[in-house]
């Protein structure tokens, strides 16, 4: 079959053993690849109840059909497992090479089961497939894994743990070259659970194009469209994802200090402008791209990739700090232990928040007192939590297991324990349904919702009305099923509509699916996702937000007042996704879709 | 294939400074007469076959064997001028042009090509004794300057000695940076080059009207237009394995410097001659397409456009952002920048 | 005085901050005009913490010390 390389490798730690297995078509028909693929493959295989840390959990590093070829931002892979965090199906995506590398050494994922006696590696070169000693590598920063794994091998890419996962932080995010982030929902700390370190991959194959006659003709049109659009034309390019903090902040949904205001009065500083006038040393696209989103920046103290928008706002906004250097060292720091910068930064600021309500007094912060607005405490504790030292030990299982312990669960801003992103919901209707309803708790790229509501694109939505919010959370959220899992990246999305992805998804592999067809592919994976969870033990009440944004109006700026208004949303949506009123899917709908 | 390009070796007698072969990672070898046969035989419709690469084909084990089968075209022979007497002889012989590589006389010459100038000027010495022994005015003789600021001063010297050796022509063509010093040293620009203007200006009526010698020189910056000599002109390459490739660029796998930017060029071949026939692999489907899209132009502009440091399609030549493998987006040559004919 | 904020790639029509002095009848156009900022560039207008889609938002009345922020069209995280 065409895109696909048609391999799958199974590698079991407990018995170190390799083996190349063939890729179902069958199944590659029906869940396409990456994210639905790899869902589909997890939930046969392992009984979703399981301990997530456990040998018996499974961890599969899956690419799209469509990574590796020249289609734009055609490189990317998910890493699908269940999750220590939130307790739900985890597919944390990534950029880089990795995932087009995986490719180019003729596989199309990686199975990992069971759990080594001691710390291992794998090493894939192609046909050759081996598991070997980590020990001199254990402990060791990101980079320089990295850097001691591909030594000066041409053609070769490293995704691997840093401390973080060693020491099964539920935070810990599983790096690829050196600063590509899986990030979310603690996936690094499966990897250490079974005690690998790294997986490196080298392979200089060729990914067979069904028609590259046509291909040519789409990739051309979609690039094009890619370029003329101003978000992934300029807007993008020029200032990076930092380029929203503004935008956000001037409507009021700029979450600060721990979700408690609207507007910070500093965004300026922090700000993609300022980013790119003061620390940015030059653009950092992935493989295949042509937008080039990724930033690679410089202070006295620290040079690397990144921070991202929700970077910024983590350490930034959300912990009251608006020292744009300080900020940049915590995402630094965040890439070496390997730990997800959006639940660090948001767990600095649930600490915060407890210290300032009086729940923290007989904690000893060893000099480093975390209130708002301290940006000493941000890069001082993102390491005590990436270590797990002294108290960082407490925080380094997410804001959720910190606020309960002392307490206060009201005060983490989480969803399914996955803390929530850069965008207060009281202000963008849609964006929080989206985050009461993702599979994998408070995420924002499941289905971005602000795009329409806040940027305008495809079309403005008022962000405050509910009116068909939730056919447009649906819509978003399958296209984001599919594109996840063709290998592609969701920015495409600002310029590209279904029918494009269509067009490239046919143009590679050889169906002759449409723009509906995708949808619904899109929609049996989320439902898939959904069934997952619910086997999974994920109760139909977790579908909900944190109370402060449902009951507290917001205080000031230009969201003052609302609250948001999920009641009134869930019901339609779970209508619309032909599930009950308790969010579970109904039979007609399963066989609808083919599950 | 009406001129073929034949690397007898990608041996040399010399290591310049600037030449590619500093960021190679392949063989070195000589053609066997094994491939020699093979082309020979399966040339179509061919003019002119020229014993040149990157690689110095007076010392090719094949050297002679070449000259003997592909007597009954035109042939010509791009070289550092560092040849035995007994060669020069088979030269004229033989040849209808020998362009020699000059880019400075006396030390100039030295600091870039690290061999005494003498030799070149004992073998034009020894050329033209032949050409007047066989009464003839063949094989005309071409110099071959690579312009960088460093030696742009030098030409007039290299002027005066092409005169007194009646050289025919001098082929100015600007330097393809291998690393980041080199890439300082480049004396062409992206927008309108003043300073180059200039230069042809003063170059010309010194070499025109003082010493009536014909130069030619490449675009001083990046223009709109882009023309590629070896598709247009029907040129192939075919390096010392046989492998059949669409031109110099795409003969080796190497790393040059686009202008500030670093760029990996992929080695890319359509066949090999002792695997398939020449005319199967240049007639063949995968090649003509190449030479299609190459002559409409279809493959974008990586030198000008401006996503060029937010793109990872630029890093090498596998692809380029409208899918076209492999990619003469980036390509100085094709902007009329770096010429070799 | 008016107070109109521009943001990312717009600023090259005015830096980050520009003071209107208010006058009877002024409407967003005007100022949008006044600054030579082509339509198509700006995605998000925010009168007054109220926003809508921009030709909603281009013909509304502009009051005495109102604040205005004008975006280009952007996106991220």
């Amino acid at each position: 079959m065409f895109g696909y390389m048609g391999k799958l490798l199974r590698i079991n730690l407990t018995d170190s053993t390799v083996k190349v297995e063939d890729l179902d078509f069958e199944l590659a028909k029906k869940y396409v690849g990456g994210r639905g693929l790899g869902t589909k493959i997890l939930f046969d295989e392992i009984d979703p109840k399981i301990d997530a840390l456990s040998p018996e959990n499974k961890i599969i590093f899956i690419n799209g059909p469509l990574s590796g070829t020249p289609t734009p931002t055609g490189g990317r892979y998910m890493v699908v497992t269940k999750s220590p965090l939130s307790g739900t199906i985890a597919s944390s995506n990534s950029g880089g090479t990795w995932g087009a590398r995986l490719k180019y050494a003729g596989y199309d994922g990686v199975i990992v089961e069971g759990k080594a006696v001691s710390p291992v590696y794998i090493d894939i070169n192609e046909d050759l497939v081996e598991i070997k000693d980590a020990s001199h590598l254990w402990g060791k920063m990101v980079s320089e894994t990295t850097d001691i794994l591909v030594e000066n091998k041409k053609k070769t890419n490293v995704l691997a743990i840093g401390p973080g996962g060693e020491r099964l932080s539920k935070m810990a995010a599983i790096m690829n070259d050196k600063d590509r982030a899986a990030g979310r929902s603690g996936v690094g700390a499966v990897m250490g659970s079974k005690n690998l370190k790294a997986i490196v991959v080298s392979g200089n194959l060729k990914v067979s194009l069904f028609d590259d006659k046509q291909l040519k003709v789409t990739v051309k049109e979609s690039n094009l469209k890619i370029k003329e659009n101003p978000v992934t034309g300029e807007g993008l390019p020029t200032y990076g994802t930092a380029v929203l903090v503004n935008a956000i902040n001037a409507n009021g949904i700029f979450p600060t200090n721990n979700f408690q205001e609207g507007v910070f009065k500093d965004a300026e500083d922090i700000s993609g402008e300022t980013l790119a006038e003061k620390y940015l040393v030059r653009k950092d696209p992935c493989h295949r791209c042509l937008i080039g989103c990724g930033r690679y920046t410089k202070t006295d103290k620290v040079e690397g990739g990144g921070p991202e928008y929700e970077t910024v706002w983590a350490f930034g906004a959300d912990c009251g700090v608006k020292e744009l250097d300080k900020i940049i060292e915590a995402n630094y720091w965040c890439n070496q232990l390997g730990i997800d910068t959006i639940s660090v930064g948001a767990t600095i600021a649930a600490a915060m928040e407890l210290n300032q309500v009086g729940a923290l007094n007989d904690v000893d912060f060893e000099g480093v007192d975390l209130t708002f607005g301290n940006a000493e405490a941000i890069v001082y504790w993102t390491k005590k939590i990436g270590l797990r030292e002294g108290f960082g030990d407490k925080m380094a299982d997410g804001s959720y297991r910190l606020c309960e312990m002392y307490g206060r669960p009201e005060l983490s801003m989480t969803v399914k324990k996955l803390e929530l992103p850069a965008y207060d919901p009281r202000g963008v209707q849609g964006h929080g349904l989206n985050y009461a309803t993702s599979n994998r708790g408070g995420c924002h790229v499941r289905g971005y919702m602000i795009a329409p509501e806040i940027v305008g694109l495809p079309e403005k939505l008022d962000r405050l009305s509910l009116e068909n919010k939730p056919l447009w959370t649906k819509i978003f959220q399958d296209l984001t099923a599919f594109i996840d899992s063709i290998g592609l990246c969701l920015f495409t999305s600002f310029a590209l509509g279904a029918d494009d992805y269509a067009e490239l998804y046919n143009g590679v592999v050889g169906t002759n699916w449409t723009g509906e067809e995708i949808l619904k592919a899109g929609e049996r994976i989320y439902t898939l996702e959904k069934q997952f969870n619910i086997a999974a033990g994920i109760l139909p009440e977790e579908d909900t937000l944190p109370a402060r944004l449902l009951y507290e109006p917001m205080p000031s700026g230009p969201t003052k007042g609302h609250v948001h208004h999920l009641d009134k949303l869930l019901p339609e949506y779970y209508e619309l996704r032909g599930w009950d009123n308790k969010g579970v899917p109904t039979k007609e709908r399963l066989k609808d879709l083919g599950l | 294939m009406k001129k073929v390009y034949i690397e007898l070796t990608n041996r040399c007698n010399l290591n310049c400074e600037m030449c590619y072969r500093h960021s190679w990672e392949n063989t070195l070898g000589d053609m066997n007469n094994k491939v020699i046969d093979e082309i020979s035989a399966n040339l179509k419709n061919t003019k002119s076959i020229v014993f040149g690469g990157i690689g110095e084909p007076t010392i090719a084990k094949g050297f002679e064997y070449a000259i003997e089968k592909f007597k009954d075209y035109d042939l010509e022979i791009t070289t550092n001028g560092i040849i035995l007497k007994s060669k020069i002889e088979m030269v004229c012989q033989n040849f209808k042009k020998i362009i020699i590589s000059v880019d400075g006389t006396e030390d100039d010459y030295y600091s870039v090509r690290k061999t005494e100038f003498s030799h070149i000027r004992e073998t034009l010495e020894y050329l033209n004794i032949c050409k007047k022994k066989n009464n003839s005015i063949l094989p005309s003789i071409e110099f071959a300057f690579v312009l960088t600021k460093s030696n742009k001063d030098t030409i007039y010297k290299v002027i005066d000695f092409a005169n007194k050796y009646n050289v025919d022509k001098i082929l100015v063509s600007h330097l393809l940076p291998q690393n980041k010093e080199q890439a300082k040293d480049i004396f062409y620009t992206k927008d309108y080059n003043h300073k180059g203007h200039e230069y042809i200006k003063l170059v010309s009526k010194y070499a025109v009207y003082g010493n009536k010698i014909n130069i030619s020189f490449p675009y001083m910056e990046i223009k709109t237009e882009r023309y590629c000599q070896f598709v247009e002109n029907d040129f192939t390459y075919i390096d010392y394995l046989g492998n059949v490739i669409p031109c110099y660029r795409f003969a080796n796998t190497y790393t040059e410097w686009v202008f500030d930017r670093e760029k990996t060029v992929l080695k890319h071949s359509f066949g090999n001659v002792l695997n398939s026939s020449l005319q199967d692999i240049y007639y063949g489907e995968e090649y003509s397409d190449f030479r299609e899209s190459v002559l409409n132009t279809k493959h974008p502009s990586c030198v000008d456009c401006n996503f060029e440091d937010s793109c990872s399609f630029i890093e090498t030549t596998e692809y380029d952002c409208l899918s076209y493998t492999p990619s003469c987006a980036d390509c100085l040559w094709n902007r009329n920048i770096i010429k070799c004919t | 005085m008016i107070t109109v904020k521009l943001y990312s790639s717009i600023r090259k029509y005015g830096g980050k901050e520009i003071m209107f002095e208010y006058r009877k009848g002024l409407v967003v156009r005007d100022i949008i005009e006044e600054l030579k900022i082509p339509i198509k560039e700006i995605s998000i207008i925010i009168l007054n913490h109220y926003d809508n889609t921009t030709d909603k938002m281009i013909d509304r009345e502009v009051k005495e010390s109102s604040l205005i922020h004008l975006f280009p069209p952007m996106a991220g995280g």
